[in-house]
């Protein structure tokens, strides 16, 4: 006991011999609060900033799962609204900046594969123009007809797109690589049992998917909710001025105000607690 | 010293509280089952079953009582119920999409379930919605759900051998299969019986 008592005795370093401490009570008592209390605070903030930090990284990460590679599934049905075209090319854009692989699949009632996995996403490019935000023009079709508006827009089959989509992520070696939904989720009636059945084998298969919805009606996306979860839902970067070729990052622009601040308020606690809960320093005199 | 001895009754005393509230959670969960598992028998679409109002926060009570399988497995039933297997899909509007969340919760169960009897039953019941979804006129789409319906019936069996319903229910389903056309043109669906077994074998021989 002696021993420990002696190695506290060197650990706390000189201490001041006095021979009562009733009258440092209160001073005490007033640290120990200040502790606590200081202690809870630095404690909340770093949880704070950790939780802004790592919502912060999951968006850096983009939109899909794992950060590489995968499948793109676009949806070009006609119910697609010239309204979503920001959003589509919103998505289209930070795949892009991304710099990454992927493969396409464009699908409406049927899917086909436009890029195989693993092409670069700059290959995403050509694309943009046919989702370019342009005022309607007067006439009886205000908007840019785009190579799919004729021939290829009837119904909707989000499955047909899915499926597609792992089969060839399959057929490439990555039958676990992840897959992004572009979609309004307005797929047919018939369709929601397949969607349904599509997303259990990528649950059980262990398959990442994401959705970005596109417009989407309120019914609609409360049944995909219920389908592929409320976590599978991500939201493309928004772009502060879109247009057409524009390279500058997908997160240019969007300072970290918060994450800045509770980093500010972590130091000024620590501050705090150095400057009122320090130990009291004493010099060193000669004997 | 008197001041540790305040800190120290102060501390026993939201203890206490804390445990006697505890308490009472315990028995509004062991109220909530009883009761609702009643109401379930008469209200089945009420959204309100097995959520007790509880008063200490984090789900102590439902924690300390380890019911979450209970729980996870009361809701899915729940799920099935609604999707009435049995009802004509031609009659209910929005029967399919309701049949398509009542795969993702049963699916979601399987994985995730704790007891190996319940997910042998949960996929006995996924092959039961597998069937109900095969009732359409697309002889494709048909043949897909016969199919799905067929593996969960084998999977249900792979999770309970003794499950009696799963057996009968995935003979039905192969003689069904084995009625179903194909690409070539007649002849015994490929698929589940390709392998040989009970898709192959005389009903009611061996599964």
């Amino acid at each position: 006991m002696d021993t420990l008592r002696s190695f506290l005795t060197r650990l706390r370093g000189p201490t001041i011999p006095i021979a009562t401490t009733e009258v440092l009570a209160p001073a005490v008592r007033r640290t120990f609060l200040l502790r606590i209390a200081l202690g809870v605070l630095l404690i909340a903030l770093v949880v704070a900033a950790t939780a802004t930090g790592r919502s912060r990284a999951a968006a850096d990460r983009g939109l899909v799962p794992g950060g590489v590679g995968g499948m793109l599934v676009l949806d070009v049905s006609r119910s697609i609204k010239p309204e979503a075209n920001k959003t589509i090319t919103d998505a289209l854009q930070q795949l892009i900046d991304s710099h990454g692989r992927i493969g396409l699949v464009a699908f409406s009632d049927i899917a086909y594969e436009l890029l195989p996995p693993g092409s670069p996403t700059s290959e995403l490019q050509p694309l943009l123009r046919y989702f370019a935000a342009t005022p309607p023009k007067p006439g009886p079709d205000p908007f840019l007809p785009n190579p799919w508006s004729t021939n290829f827009s009837g119904g909707t089959q989000i499955s047909s797109g899915l499926a597609v989509a792992h089969a060839s992520l399959a057929r490439a070696g990555e039958p676990k690589g992840p897959i992004l939904l572009v979609s309004d989720l307005d797929t047919a009636p018939d369709d929601v049992p397949r969607v349904a059945l599509a997303f259990n084998q990528f649950r059980a298969e262990g398959v990442p998917f994401r959705i970005v919805a596109v417009a989407p009606r309120t019914d609609n996306l409360s049944l995909f909710k219920n389908l592929a979860g409320p976590g599978a839902f991500v939201h493309p970067v928004q772009r502060t001025s879109g247009g057409l070729g524009q390279t500058e990052g997908a997160q240019g622009g969007h300072t970290p105000w918060l994450l800045i601040a509770l980093a500010l308020c972590v130091l000024a606690a620590l501050a705090v607690n150095e400057h009122w809960n320090g130990r009291l320093p004493v010099p060193r005199t000669a004997p | 010293m008197s001041w540790r001895w305040l800190v120290a009754a102060v501390a026993a005393l939201a203890a206490g509280i804390c445990l006697v509230l505890l308490a009472v959670d315990v028995g509004r969960w062991n109220t909530a089952f009883a009761r609702d598992d009643v109401r379930f028998k008469v209200q089945p679409t009420r959204s309100d079953l097995w959520k007790p109002r509880t008063l200490v926060p984090f789900h102590a009570a439902k924690r300390l009582l380890g019911v979450d399988d209970d729980l996870f497995y009361r809701q899915t039933l729940r799920h099935f119920y609604l999707a009435q297997p049995r009802a004509n899909k031609y009659l209910h509007t929005n029967i399919d999409t309701i049949r398509s969340e009542a795969t993702v919760a049963l699916a979601e169960y399987i994985r995730e379930g704790t007891s190996q009897a319940r997910r042998s039953q949960a996929a006995n019941l996924l092959g039961i919605l597998g069937l109900a979804l095969a009732a359409t006129d697309d002889p494709g789409q048909r043949l897909r759900f016969l199919l799905f319906a067929s593996r969960e019936f084998r999977g249900a069996l792979t999770f309970d051998q003794s499950n009696e319903d799963a057996k009968f229910n995935l003979e039905l389903t192969l003689r069904l299969l084995k009625r179903q056309p194909t690409s070539t043109g007649g002849g015994a669906a490929h698929g589940p019986g390709r392998g040989g077994g009970a898709a192959l074998a005389k009903p009611g021989h061996g599964y």
